[in-house]
Parts: C-alpha cells; structure tokens; sequence
C-alpha cells in the first residue's frame, strides 16, 4: 500500500474505522465493493472514472477549434497550444449547442448555468427556487452508486447563481469550496489508500464487516432517524416533503459510514495480500502541501496566482478521490464572472472578466472590441496551461500498466460557449481513452445544434446507466470511436 | 405560491378610508359582521364613485381598454403575456386581481400605455380606470378569507445556525464559516424557507460542525473564550455520578435541561425517553461524559433542533388558521430580530404563556430592539435588501480609483449599516433612508465626500451642510460603488438599483441573446460625444427601450457622483448631462432633484420597505391576503412618523406572524388560478 505524502491533518475520528454490523444494510453489501460488475474492476483492472472541470467565460471560439476536423497535428489553435504535448490524448468536439429555455425571469447567466450540466429543455425559477433537470455528474453518480465512499464529489467555486450539479429531484447539489474541507470529507479518519485492483478482480461481495460496538455516528443517526419520523408524522402532507429531505440525507451518510467500514476492511486485506507489493509500486503520484495556510486558500477574485494555486490543490484533491477509488466521479467548477485578471490580461487595462466578455462579444462579431477578445484569449490560454497540468498528472499515475487518463473520461468546458451567454458551440474537449471507449488525437465537427445532451448521453452510456435520453438528447454522438 | 410580489397600491385609497373599514370589517367576527356592512359600502363607495355614478366596465372602461391597449395586449399579440381582450365583464377581473394590480399599476405609473402609442388617456381617464381597478381589487380582497399563509420546516439558514450554537454551547460564531456551511440564498432573503434545502452535503456540515462545536466544549483549546468552560460547566452542574441509577439521573437532568433550549420548546416525555435510551446504550462502553457528548450530538443534527418546526393544529386536511403557540411566537420574534434561540426571558415568558400577551408582546420586541443582538437583523434582512452585501464584489477597482482602498471599501459598507443601526437604536425615521441631513463618516469618506473635520478609522455622525450632495441611501459610496462598473458609472445598473430596491419595481432582465455590448464605451462610435450618447442605443432599439427609458434617466441624474461616489461637475473627456426625463414625461437634472422625485413616490417606498421586510420576516412569498396586514403596517408606519420600531411592531403584530395553518391548498379560489407571469 501506498499513502500519499502527506498525513491526514487531524486525529482520526473516532470509531469509524471499526466494521459494524448493519441489518439494515445488509442488501447494500451485494453492491458494495468493488469488482462485480464489468467495468467496475472485476476484470482486475481499474474502473472507468467520470472526471468534469468546468471554468467560466466560455471561450473565443476562432482560437480553440481546429479549422478541420480530422486527426489533430502537432500544432493546435492559440488557446490550447499549451495542450499540444498532449494532442493524441485530446478529442475535441465542436458543434454542440444546448436549446433549451428558461422560465421565470432569471438573467442569461442563470439561464446557461441551469442547462451546463444538465442539457435541460425547460430551466425554471419557481420565485425564487430554481429548477433544473438531473445532471451529467449526479446521473453518473447514480450509475456507479454503492461502489465507493462517495458517490460523487462536487468542488470548486460556483458563483452566486452558478449552479451546475443538480439531483434527481430537480434540487441544486452544493460545491465543497474550502480545500481542507474536501481533504476532511474525502479521507478524514483514514489513510487516503489505492485499492489493489487485481486481488479484488476474483470476489464477488465487501469482506464480511466484523461485529463492535456501533460508532458515534451510527448511534446518533439512530435516534435523528427516529426523531425525524415522529416529526414527519405530525406534518401536513406538503411539509413532510422537508422531512423527507432531511431523512435521504441521513440515509446518504448512514450508507458512506457503511461503506467506510467495508473500506477499511478491504484496505487491510489489500495490505496483506500477496498482491500488496505490485499494488504498492505505484505511487499516488499525487503531492499535496503540507497543513498550512495553503489549505485555507480560496478562489481569488483579484490575484490569477492564487487562483491557480487553488486550481492545483482542488484538481489534485479530485485525482486523488479519483485514485484511491473514494469516488468515481468528480466535477470541478472554476471561476466566476466577477474576477480580475490582472497580469494575465496584458492587452487592455481592463482587467473585469464579465465587462471584457461582453466587450469580446457582439452581433455581428465584427462589432465586438478586438481587444478585449484578445484578453479573453489570454484567460482560456491561462487555463490551458493548468489543464494541460492536470493531463500530465494523470498520465503519470500508473494503474497498473494504464494510466488514471487511460482509464478516465475527462470532459473540460464552460458554462457558457462564449462570453455573450453563448449557448451555440460550445468548446468541449475530451481528454483520455475512457478504458478505450474514446479515440483521441481528433477533431470531430458536428452538425450546428446538435444537443450537447447528446454528448451527456454518450457519456453516461460509458458510466453504465442504461438511459434512453438526457435532458434534450435526440440520440447519442456518433464518431466518439 | 403563486402570486409573487404585491405592488403598489394608490395612497389614495387609504385616504378614502377603504383599508381601515376593511380591516374592522374582517377583524369581527363573522356574527358581527352585519352591522358594519354599511359601513364599508359607504367607504367603497365613496372611493368609487368620487361624486358620481359608479363606472361599468362593459360601458365606460372596456372600450377605454380597448382603444388604449388592445393593440398590444390581445389574444393575438399579448405581449408580456397579458392578454386583456379575455375579461368581458366586471367577475372576470374581480378573480383575477394580480393581473389587474398589475394593469393598475402600469397605468398609474405612466408606464402605460407607452409615450409613442398612438391613443393617450386623458388624466380623468387614467385616474378612472386606476380608481376602478383599485375598488374591484378590494372587493376582491373582502371576499379572501384570512390567510396566514404557510410555514413549512425552516433549516436555519448560515447566519442562524452560527448565532444558535454559540449561544447554547458558547463555543464562538465562527463554527458555520469553519466548517464551511454552503451559502443559503441563490435569491432573495436566506430566510426564505423555499431554498433552506437539505442536501447531502448540508448535512454532513452540520455533523461535523456539531463535532467541532462538542469538542470546543469539551476541550477548551488555548485559544478558545473563556465562556465556552462557563457553558460547560453549568451544563454539568450536576457531580460526576458514581452508580448507573445515579449516572441515568443526573443524565435526565441534563438533557432535559439541554434539549428544552436546543429544541426552543419544551421536551415530549417520549423525546426525553429517547434520548435516555441512546445515553443508555452509549453508557454501555463509554465514559460519562462521551456518553452525554454523544446525546448532545445526536440533539445537535437532529431535524428539532436544525429546523424551526411549527405544530399543525388544525385537524388533517383542513386550510383553517390557528394562533402559533407562545414558543413558536418567541422563536419567531427572536429569530427576526436576534437570528438566534429565544434567550432566557423569551423562554420564561412563553413557559407561562404570557408572550401572545399584547402589552408584553410590545415590551419584547422593544426590549429586543435596544439589544445590540439586533444588528442580525440590520444585516439579514437590510444589507439583503439593499443588496450592499455586493459591496465587497463591486467592480470598480482601485487601479482606476485609487482613493478605493479595501479599507475605504469597508468604510463605505459599515456606513450604511451604521445608519440602518441607529435609526433602530434612535427609534429613527425610515424616510432619512430617501433624504437627512446627517451622513456616517470617518476620515477616508469625509474625503470622498468633501467633508472636513473627521480624523481617524472611525465612523461619526456628522451633521451635512446644505450643500452637501449626501444625505441618505443615494449619496452614499456603497450605493454608488456597487452599481458602477470597473472604471466608471453605469447609469443603468443605478437606475434598476432604484426602480428594484427602492420602488419595488424591477425591471426584467434583459432578454436572451440580446447584445449587451451597447453599454460599453465606443459602442456607438466614434461620433458619440457624450456618455448619454453612447448609452442613447438603449432607446433607439425597441426591444431595450421600454425597460432603459425607465432606468437609464434615473441613473443618469446621479452621474455627477464618480463610479465610487465622489463628486464631479465634469468628466476629462465630456461635459456630464444628468438630466432625465421619464417615460411618463417628468423632467428634471441632477442628483438633488432626483431625491424630490424620489421623495414624491416615497409611499411607494414605504410600500416596497414593509413588504421585502414581511417577506424576510415570513420566509415565504407573499400572498392575496398579505394585502391587507401590508396596508395596516404602512398605515401604522404613516401615523407615527415611520419610525423603526414601529415597522418592527407591524411586522410582529401582523396577522400572519401570529397565526398560521396547515400547508394544504387554501380554500380561496384566488390562491389557485395561474400566474400569468
């Protein structure tokens, strides 16, 4: 077994690293570890991961699309030339759009947040609730659900109105934006720790969980559990919706507790199996900072350093979920409109994202401030250099002959196609072979309006949900292999 | 809900007497009813009539609609999605009065029909058909039964939370913004009970964020505050007890004890037995003290404890009002005001059912408003509407303002709220809010504002001299910074700023795709001679006009304060134009006239002030019925001179703060017909 360089921060909480046994969860166990289902590492090899990080201000569409579609040659447009190292490992998509509307008054930037993910028909305020449809990340969780400690983890630096993750239920899904929370909710109480994918090819069901006295948590959700039915009880039917609320989250927790304690029963069988060696000979690859202030950073709406410093933690965090298995899929957002790009931004003295993405933007494109779409090039650029990071990261993690890439369906975008609340073609680019259900190192064109739902589709047909449609989908993208 | 927001409503049908006789007539009981029949007749009619037959809609006022706004609002175009071609008589609008509040005010505003249309009323036309549609909205009203409206199971929003844990455990207010609680509100108030969800993530917070609390309890840290071994301690008063017997006794006393102030009500005997039964099985293989911890936990994440949870009374199934309970009433009252728990006099009194008392009810909420504690509420529900919580995301930035130091930034937000802060410690009137003559300064904004005479960090309240451009919300530098842009003013975001929070009139947002570069400099082209001019493309094209008319004037008479709030009488590169001119034809020029409009519509301030500050109070969307506890706050805030306690007292004493009913359909037909926005 492997650890990466860093200890957790703080003392281990107490308990829940004890199996205990659950007849209420027994039915849970069938499902509960990894290896009984094809993808899902029976065949000893690692599973197919779902990896989202979605940054702001769309893009400047005539620097990022290649001017043919085809096999990518060594050289890319401007805003993704940091990514050339890595242009056999890219698929670009160009083409997709999403079409769909919104009611009840929200602005533009409202409008393209709710369909980002979620690829919906129809985003709503209700007053002032907003509804979406279930999104891409949520509805890949769903698909993989039961495999992990977390069914999917959701970080980064939504703004205000920005939201892109959304439940079943139309319900807005929060981002964990502080780095030590996440590292806190991903590995507290443990050591963040790579499965060994072979040994766990040949069995069907978790380790039996041992018999101890219940921990803190479980007895505490016992008692909440009963106090919230008595409270439920009491309630007029459409209150009880509240309730009802209440209660999945409890169940959500209780099933994590569950399998933390599997976990930590396969982590200790890993460690003394044969197979510990050759799990543990390759590293996590992963370095975090030690404890510090850097833990406190947050998403800068002034200084591009600092943002980026936070960019590197959150994406290592993610890989690191992503690596030992903790979750498999993961969305990171970055950005807002708000920002200020001082010293990236070197052509204007305006430096306010959301004034230079309308000043970049017109109808037609000829009325638009050149300068200011140059600016906003110089922002996308800024981020290819971070993503093409990331990339290399993840080809150096080894999983055992294939790299985390190899065996990751990475999608990098924007919430917007441009800075004008484009919702017409919008950048998409795919990273990695998604355990070879991609062929990277091209340029695909599709027909104008093409739903990116039809991408979101593909995608969770890969995560193995069995789905018909997604959001406004009229089929599945061709040409993906 | 489905009725949004409840707008304006003529002053003048106060002055006819209407509300009060309404009011007088649906506060009787039904028996009595009959004897002040007459009454509210001769109010109504005497509103209606104005000295003469009372109008038809069929004869007088449907050919008036049709010849003034058929021509948009038909069946075939209905724009803005008011078709009124479908209401032929007098019933039709008498059922669909949200429309019509809406057609009244539009008309009232001059807003309607637009100044290019081809028929214009005559002033006795317009004042006819506002007149009429005010008197059949109050028809309308009479027939509503009294509504109180929901009040589902409320989470405690961020702010709560962290003021209620510490002031039961005393472990410090920064527990929600260590253990990063997400942020509430997407859209208006963060007690807006439609967007206190709870999912997944929420509520491990508030796991570990009970942890944390616990262990600050339990083991003081060198930096933790001395009260947190105080609240410790009185919470085991009890000795460390030796038999199993002794330890389930001195384990009831506590958590009896603990649950009464973390549930904000006292304990059900078959809670208490619960929570014995856990501290029981916890006993088995722990100590005394992480036995309780774990009980104390359990309480902590428990829905009685993180929801404010009001009991149904009526039977199942039923819409019928009730009067809260007195410990509803105190966590209510304490929660709008303190956004904490009850404290000790609140829980005595609502122990021996005395707060639903009037006299004491008022002595409360005085008692509570001269408590600093009350500053929550400058904060939840003032800086919320004001919107100055942007402040800190405001654009302009100090490379193009230089005089805009993150301290001038913090200057500029306190100042606001130090002036929220003693017109409730003053007793104050809400109307300095629009004009005064005393501004909070220290050193940094007496230098933006041209004041001499105040040194140092600290703001003071300084009396303005009657050249001063300052003097309430509109000379202020938060205002004025936040609606600016990066390096210079945006006439536009200042006058939706007015129309939305002062008037409570927000423009739509502007419709999709539409190009927004417009409001950018050189967006017109070289030929633009003034900043007017550039922004002059607003009204040329159609389908920005009907909206820019209406903010950009506004916006521009305040151009002479800078993108930060400093005054200019000119910019380097053009002459400054502030004057305006409104859709309805007003003219008038600068900064100082612009406040004597303002002051001239300040009923409708007052209006848009009770009703944001109902709805933050109530957590919910405003209903029909509303109307009526609205009119009587502004009618309380109108006799006695707009103070601040007296907005509080309405708000407290309103029908819906006292009452409230099951969550099932009410029975009113109003409540169910669609919105039509």
């Amino acid at each position: 077994m492997t650890t990466p360089s860093m200890m957790p921060r703080r003392r281990f909480l107490r308990g829940l690293g004890a199996a205990v046994a659950l007849p209420t969860f027994a039915s849970l166990g069938s499902r509960a570890f990894a290896g009984d289902a094809p993808g899902h590492g029976a065949d000893g090899a690692p599973p197919l991961r779902q990896l989202i990080i979605t940054v702001a201000g769309g893009t400047v569409i005539e620097s990022w699309k290649p001017k043919t579609p085809g096999p990518l040659g060594p050289k890319l447009p401007s805003i993704l030339r940091p990514l050339e190292p890595y242009s056999k490992d890219l698929l670009l998509l160009s083409g997709l759009s999403h079409n769909g509307r919104q009611e009840g008054g929200g602005n533009a930037h409202t409008h393209c947040a709710g369909m980002h993910l979620t690829g919906t028909e129809v985003f709503r305020w209700e007053g002032k609730v907003a509804k979406s449809t279930i999104s891409v990340d949520q509805a890949a969780a769903k698909a993989v659900a039961g495999y992990t400690i977390l069914p999917s983890l959701e970080l980064g630096e939504p703004n205000g109105e920005q939201t892109f993750s959304w439940s079943e239920s139309g319900s807005i899904v929060p981002y964990e934006r502080s780095p030590r929370q996440a590292f806190d909710r991903l590995f507290k109480g443990r050591r963040p720790t790579i499965p060994n994918w072979k040994r766990q090819a040949g069995r069907s069901s978790a380790p039996k969980p041992g018999s101890v006295p219940a921990s803190d948590d479980r007895l505490v959700i016992d008692l909440v559990l009963d106090d919230a039915k008595a409270v439920r009880a009491r309630l007029a039917h459409a209150d009880q919706a509240r309730l009802d609320e209440y209660l999945d989250s409890v169940h959500a927790l209780e099933t994590r507790i569950v399998r933390l304690d599997q976990r930590a029963a396969a982590d200790s069988i890993d460690a003394r199996s044969a197979g510990a060696s050759a799990a543990g000979s390759h590293g996590s690859g992963i370095v975090l900072p030690a404890d510090g202030p850097g833990w406190d950073l947050k998403w800068s709406g002034d200084d591009p350093e600092l943002r980026a410093e936070y960019f590197r933690l959150m994406t290592s965090l993610a890989l690191l979920a992503l690596q030992t298995d903790t979750t498999r899929v993961a969305t990171l957002s970055f950005g807002n409109d708000g920002e200020l790009w001082d010293g990236v931004v070197t052509v204007t003295n305006e430096f306010h994202h959301h004034t230079l993405e309308h000043q970049a933007n017109a109808e037609p494109i000829e009325k638009a401030d050149p300068l200011s779409r140059e600016a906003c090039r110089q922002i996308h650029q800024w981020y290819s250099v971070l993503m093409a990071e990331v990339i290399g990261k993840m080809k150096a993690i080894d999983e055992g002959g294939t790299s985390l890439l190899d065996n990751t369906l990475l999608l990098y975008t924007s919430y917007m196609s441009n800075g004008g609340h484009g919702t017409k073609d919008y950048p998409i680019l795919l990273a990695g072979r998604a355990k070879g259900s991609l062929k990277p190192g091209r340029h695909v064109a599709y027909p104008k309006d093409t739903p990116v739902a039809n991408l979101y589709l593909s995608m969770l047909d890969r995560m193995g949900a069995k789905l018909n449609a997604f959001g406004e989908s009229s089929g599945r993208l061709s040409d993906l292999t | 809900m489905k009725f949004k927001r409840f707008n304006m409503i003529d002053v003048s049908v106060t002055k006819m007497g209407i509300f009060p006789a309404l009011r007088r007539f649906r506060d009787t009981p039904a028996q009595g009813r009959q004897c002040l029949l007459p009454v509210l007749a001769l109010a109504l009619l005497g509103h209606a009539l104005v000295g003469a037959e009372e109008p038809s809609f069929s004869v007088q006022l449907k050919p008036l609609l049709e010849s003034m706004c058929f021509s948009c609002h038909d069946a075939r175009k209905h724009k803005a999605g008011i078709d009124l071609s479908v209401y032929h008589d007098e019933t039709a609008v008498h059922k669909d009065v949200a429309t019509w509040k809406k057609v009244a005010n539009q008309i009232d505003s001059r807003d309607m029909p637009p100044e290019d249309a081809n028929v214009q009323p005559t002033e006795e036309q317009r004042q006819l058909l506002v007149s009429w549609i005010r008197t059949t909205e109050a028809r309308a009203l009479i027939g509503l039964p009294k509504d109180p409206g929901i009040s589902p199971p409320r989470r405690l929003n961020r702010d709560e939370y962290a003021h209620t844990i510490n002031d039961l455990l005393g472990v410090g207010t920064d527990i929600a913004e260590v253990i990063g609680l997400p942020d509430d509100a997407q859209r208006g108030y963060a007690t807006y009970s439609g967007t206190l969800t709870m999912p997944a993530l929420v509520l491990e917070k508030y796991f570990a964020a009970a942890d944390l609390a616990l262990t600050r309890l339990v083991e003081p840290g060198p930096g933790t505050k001395p009260e947190i071994r105080i609240a410790w301690d009185a919470l085991f008063s009890v000795q460390p007890p030796s038999s199993a017997s002794a330890r389930h006794d001195a384990a009831r006393t506590i958590l009896q004890g603990f649950a009464r102030r973390a549930y904000r009500r006292p304990v059900q005997p078959d809670e208490l037995a619960r929570l014995l039964r856990l501290f029981d099985t916890a006993s088995q293989s722990r100590e005394f003290v992480p036995a309780i911890k774990l009980v104390l936990k359990a309480m902590l994440v428990s829905p009685n404890f993180l929801y404010r949870i009001e009991q149904d009374r009526a039977a199942s199934g039923s819409s019928d009002a009730y009067q809260i309970d007195n410990h509803e009433l105190a966590v209510r009252l304490s929660y709008l005001l303190w956004s904490t728990t009850p404290d000790q006099e609140l829980s005595d009194l609502a122990d021996h059912g005395k707060l639903s008392d009037a006299k004491i009810l008022e002595a409360q909420v005085r008692r509570l408003l001269a408590d600093r504690r009350s500053h929550a509420f400058a904060t939840g529900f003032f800086a919320s509407w004001l919107q100055i919580d942007h402040l800190e995301k405001a654009r302009p930035s100090q490379m193009y303002f230089p005089a805009l130091t993150p301290q001038l930034r913090t200057a500029m937000y306190d100042e606001t709220m130090m002036f929220i802060d003693q017109l409730r410690e003053q007793d104050g009137r809400l109307l300095d809010l629009l004009d005064c003559d005393y501004a909070f300064v220290n050193e940094d904004l007496a230098r933006l504002y041209g004041l001499s005479g105040v040194t140092g960090e600290a703001l003071h309240r300084v009396t303005l001299p009657p050249d001063s451009h300052r003097g309430g919300l509109l000379g202020m530098g938060s205002v004025l910074t936040m609606t600016s842009h990066t390096f210079r003013t945006s006439p536009t975001l200042r006058g939706k700023w007015i129309l939305e929070v002062l008037l409570g009139s927000p423009p739509p947002p502007p419709p999709a795709n539409v190009n927004q570069q417009i409001d950018a400099p050189g967006a017109s082209g070289p030929a633009a001679v003034t900043f007017r001019d550039q922004l002059s493309a607003h009204v040329k094209d159609p389908t920005c006009a009907s909206c820019h008319r209406k903010m950009d004037p506004l916006g521009f008479a305040l151009d002479n304060f800078d993108g930060i709030g400093g005054w200019r009488e000119s910019t380097k590169e053009r002459p400054l134009d502030t004057s305006a001119k409104l859709p309805g034809g007003e003219t008038f020029s600068g900064a100082a006239e612009l406040k004597k409009v303002l002051w001239s519509r300040r009923a409708r301030f007052v209006r848009t002030l009770v009703e944001q500050s109902l709805i933050y109070s109530l957590g919910r969307d405003l209903v029909p019925a509303d109307e009526i506890s609205i009119q009587g706050i502004i009618d309380r805030l109108d006799a006695g001179g707009n103070r601040f306690s007296d907005l509080v007292l309405g708000l407290v004493t309103s029908y819906p703060f006292l009452n409230r009913r099951n969550n099932e359909s009410p029975p009113h037909p109003l409540a169910s017909m669609p919105d039509r926005h």
